[in-house]
Protein backbone atom coordinates (compact mmCIF):
# COMPACT_ATOMS: atom_id res chain seq x y z
CA UNK A 1 0.00 0.00 0.00
CA UNK A 2 1.40 2.95 -1.28
CA UNK A 3 -1.48 5.30 -0.87
CA UNK A 4 -2.59 4.69 -4.11
CA UNK A 5 -5.77 3.28 -3.44
CA UNK A 6 -8.72 5.17 -4.32
CA UNK A 7 -9.53 7.77 -1.09
CA UNK A 8 -6.05 7.74 0.43
CA UNK A 9 -3.78 10.91 -1.01
CA UNK A 10 -0.60 10.31 0.11
CA UNK A 11 1.02 13.46 1.80
CA UNK A 12 3.62 15.12 1.56
CA UNK A 13 5.21 17.54 4.29
CA UNK A 14 7.94 20.00 3.95
CA UNK A 15 10.43 19.64 7.23
CA UNK A 16 10.42 22.63 8.00
CA UNK A 17 6.57 22.95 8.76
CA UNK A 18 6.51 19.91 10.51
CA UNK A 19 9.62 21.27 12.92
CA UNK A 20 7.26 24.39 13.03
CA UNK A 21 4.11 22.15 14.55
CA UNK A 22 6.47 20.13 16.98
CA UNK A 23 7.63 22.38 18.29
CA UNK A 24 4.32 24.32 19.27
CA UNK A 25 3.69 21.23 20.66
CA UNK A 26 7.16 20.73 23.16
CA UNK A 27 6.02 24.61 24.07
CA UNK A 28 2.46 23.67 25.27
CA UNK A 29 3.39 21.00 27.50
CA UNK A 30 1.94 19.96 29.76
CA UNK A 31 -1.46 21.14 27.72
CA UNK A 32 -2.14 20.07 24.34
CA UNK A 33 -2.14 22.55 21.48
CA UNK A 34 -3.70 22.48 18.26
CA UNK A 35 -3.23 23.94 14.79
CA UNK A 36 -3.57 24.50 11.06
CA UNK A 37 -1.64 22.62 8.03
CA UNK A 38 -1.37 24.67 4.81
CA UNK A 39 -0.53 23.38 1.69
CA UNK A 40 -1.59 22.13 -1.70
CA UNK A 41 -3.26 19.35 -3.41
CA UNK A 42 -1.07 18.04 -6.34
CA UNK A 43 -1.97 16.09 -9.26
CA UNK A 44 0.93 14.17 -11.10
CA UNK A 45 0.03 11.57 -13.71
CA UNK A 46 -3.93 11.57 -13.04
CA UNK A 47 -2.78 11.07 -8.87
CA UNK A 48 -3.21 13.56 -6.31
CA UNK A 49 -1.66 14.09 -3.79
CA UNK A 50 -0.82 16.78 -0.90
CA UNK A 51 1.97 19.04 -0.24
CA UNK A 52 1.67 20.72 3.92
CA UNK A 53 4.54 23.79 3.30
CA UNK A 54 3.72 25.80 6.45
CA UNK A 55 1.87 25.23 9.65
CA UNK A 56 -0.18 28.13 11.65
CA UNK A 57 -0.79 27.44 15.35
CA UNK A 58 -4.52 27.63 16.73
CA UNK A 59 -5.63 29.32 19.38
CA UNK A 60 -8.06 26.43 21.70
CA UNK A 61 -9.16 25.65 24.82
CA UNK A 62 -7.18 23.69 26.71
CA UNK A 63 -6.96 21.42 29.68
CA UNK A 64 -4.42 18.63 30.27
CA UNK A 65 -6.72 15.86 28.53
CA UNK A 66 -8.28 17.49 25.53
CA UNK A 67 -8.11 20.12 23.04
CA UNK A 68 -11.39 21.60 21.41
CA UNK A 69 -11.39 24.63 18.59
CA UNK A 70 -12.30 27.88 19.66
CA UNK A 71 -14.78 28.27 16.94
CA UNK A 72 -14.04 32.07 16.29
CA UNK A 73 -10.53 31.60 17.04
CA UNK A 74 -10.51 29.15 14.28
CA UNK A 75 -12.43 31.32 12.16
CA UNK A 76 -10.26 34.25 13.03
CA UNK A 77 -7.05 32.37 12.13
CA UNK A 78 -8.60 30.88 8.92
CA UNK A 79 -9.22 34.27 7.69
CA UNK A 80 -5.60 34.97 8.42
CA UNK A 81 -4.12 31.90 6.73
CA UNK A 82 -6.57 33.51 3.67
CA UNK A 83 -4.44 36.66 3.57
CA UNK A 84 -1.16 35.52 3.89
CA UNK A 85 -1.21 32.25 1.69
CA UNK A 86 -3.79 33.63 -0.82
CA UNK A 87 -2.20 30.20 -2.92
CA UNK A 88 -2.57 27.64 -0.47
CA UNK A 89 -5.40 26.05 1.50
CA UNK A 90 -6.22 24.45 4.82
CA UNK A 91 -5.84 21.00 4.27
CA UNK A 92 -5.93 19.81 7.69
CA UNK A 93 -5.12 20.50 11.10
CA UNK A 94 -2.35 18.84 13.96
CA UNK A 95 -2.72 18.74 17.61
CA UNK A 96 -0.43 17.14 20.08
CA UNK A 97 -1.40 14.15 22.43
CA UNK A 98 1.42 15.08 25.38
CA UNK A 99 2.77 11.54 26.70
CA UNK A 100 -0.32 9.29 25.22
CA UNK A 101 0.67 8.26 21.62
CA UNK A 102 -0.51 9.08 18.39
CA UNK A 103 -4.39 8.16 17.66
CA UNK A 104 -7.52 9.90 16.75
CA UNK A 105 -10.23 9.99 20.06
CA UNK A 106 -14.01 10.55 19.55
CA UNK A 107 -14.00 13.99 19.97
CA UNK A 108 -11.06 14.31 17.04
CA UNK A 109 -13.07 12.28 15.19
CA UNK A 110 -15.93 14.61 15.61
CA UNK A 111 -13.75 17.81 15.02
CA UNK A 112 -12.52 16.16 12.09
CA UNK A 113 -15.47 15.10 10.45
CA UNK A 114 -17.29 18.38 11.21
CA UNK A 115 -14.24 21.27 10.25
CA UNK A 116 -12.26 19.38 7.59
CA UNK A 117 -14.87 17.23 5.80
CA UNK A 118 -13.22 17.53 2.86
CA UNK A 119 -11.68 14.05 1.49
CA UNK A 120 -7.87 15.61 1.20
CA UNK A 121 -7.87 16.89 4.94
CA UNK A 122 -5.70 15.11 7.10
CA UNK A 123 -4.90 14.86 11.04
CA UNK A 124 -1.33 15.05 12.61
CA UNK A 125 -0.79 13.63 15.79
CA UNK A 126 2.01 14.73 18.00
CA UNK A 127 3.29 13.09 20.98
CA UNK A 128 5.57 15.54 22.00
CA UNK A 129 6.61 13.54 24.98
CA UNK A 130 7.17 10.52 22.95
CA UNK A 131 8.40 11.57 19.83
CA UNK A 132 5.57 10.58 17.83
CA UNK A 133 3.80 11.75 14.78
CA UNK A 134 1.28 9.61 12.52
CA UNK A 135 -1.33 11.51 10.03
CA UNK A 136 -4.63 10.15 9.95
CA UNK A 137 -7.85 10.55 8.00
CA UNK A 138 -11.89 10.16 8.72
CA UNK A 139 -14.08 7.95 6.63
CA UNK A 140 -17.41 8.79 6.37
CA UNK A 141 -18.21 5.92 8.88
CA UNK A 142 -16.58 7.74 11.39
CA UNK A 143 -13.49 5.32 11.64
CA UNK A 144 -10.17 6.66 10.91
CA UNK A 145 -7.06 5.53 9.96
CA UNK A 146 -3.08 6.53 8.50
CA UNK A 147 -2.81 7.95 6.01
CA UNK A 148 0.62 7.48 3.99
CA UNK A 149 3.15 9.83 4.17
CA UNK A 150 6.33 11.29 3.11
CA UNK A 151 9.26 14.37 5.01
CA UNK A 152 10.90 16.33 2.63
CA UNK A 153 12.94 19.01 2.73
CA UNK A 154 13.33 21.85 -0.21
CA UNK A 155 17.14 21.71 -1.22
CA UNK A 156 16.63 24.70 -4.05
CA UNK A 157 14.70 27.69 -4.42
CA UNK A 158 15.27 28.76 -1.28
CA UNK A 159 16.07 31.83 0.48
CA UNK A 160 16.25 31.77 4.11
CA UNK B 1 -18.52 26.56 11.59
CA UNK B 2 -18.59 23.53 8.89
CA UNK B 3 -17.74 26.71 6.16
CA UNK B 4 -14.78 28.25 7.82
CA UNK B 5 -12.38 25.72 6.62
CA UNK B 6 -13.98 26.17 3.01
CA UNK B 7 -11.98 24.79 0.01
CA UNK B 8 -12.12 26.86 -3.46
CA UNK B 9 -13.30 25.03 -6.61
CA UNK B 10 -10.04 25.35 -9.07
CA UNK B 11 -7.79 23.63 -10.87
CA UNK B 12 -5.97 20.92 -9.03
CA UNK B 13 -2.02 22.12 -10.31
CA UNK B 14 0.03 19.39 -11.84
CA UNK B 15 3.55 18.62 -10.37
CA UNK B 16 5.92 15.75 -9.73
CA UNK B 17 6.15 14.26 -6.30
CA UNK B 18 8.31 16.52 -3.99
CA UNK B 19 10.93 13.64 -3.54
CA UNK B 20 13.62 15.13 -5.87
CA UNK B 21 15.00 17.93 -7.78
CA UNK B 22 13.94 20.96 -5.74
CA UNK B 23 13.22 18.16 -2.83
CA UNK B 24 15.01 15.72 -0.87
CA UNK B 25 13.36 13.02 0.80
CA UNK B 26 13.93 13.13 4.38
CA UNK B 27 11.62 10.23 5.93
CA UNK B 28 8.93 8.24 4.79
CA UNK B 29 6.10 6.76 6.88
CA UNK B 30 4.31 4.63 3.70
CA UNK B 31 2.72 2.29 6.54
CA UNK B 32 1.32 4.67 8.08
CA UNK B 33 3.31 3.17 11.46
CA UNK B 34 4.17 6.81 12.32
CA UNK B 35 7.74 8.77 12.32
CA UNK B 36 10.01 8.97 15.11
CA UNK B 37 10.67 12.81 15.78
CA UNK B 38 13.94 12.24 17.95
CA UNK B 39 15.62 10.66 14.45
CA UNK B 40 14.27 13.94 12.54
CA UNK B 41 14.99 16.66 16.02
CA UNK B 42 18.56 15.51 16.17
CA UNK B 43 19.46 15.41 13.21
CA UNK B 44 18.56 19.12 12.75
CA UNK B 45 19.77 20.08 15.68
CA UNK B 46 23.10 18.26 14.62
CA UNK B 47 23.01 20.31 10.94
CA UNK B 48 22.65 23.51 13.14
CA UNK B 49 25.33 23.20 15.58
CA UNK B 50 27.86 22.04 12.23
CA UNK B 51 26.11 25.95 10.54
CA UNK B 52 27.29 27.58 13.93
CA UNK B 53 30.73 25.84 14.17
CA UNK B 54 31.37 26.81 10.29
CA UNK B 55 30.25 30.42 11.11
ZN1 LIG C 1 -6.59 14.23 20.16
Amino acid sequence: MRGEEAGVLPVYVELEALVKAVRHCREGLPYEVIGFLIGERLRWRDKLYVLITDTVRGRSVQTRTYVEFDQDALAEVAGLIREEHPDAEIVGWYHSHPGYGCFMSPTDIRSHTTCFPYPHQVALVIDPVRGEASFFKVDGEGDYRTVPSAVVRRTRGQDR
Amino acid sequence: MVRIVEVRERDVREAPPPVDGEYELIAVDWEGVGYDLSDLLSQLEDEASRARTED
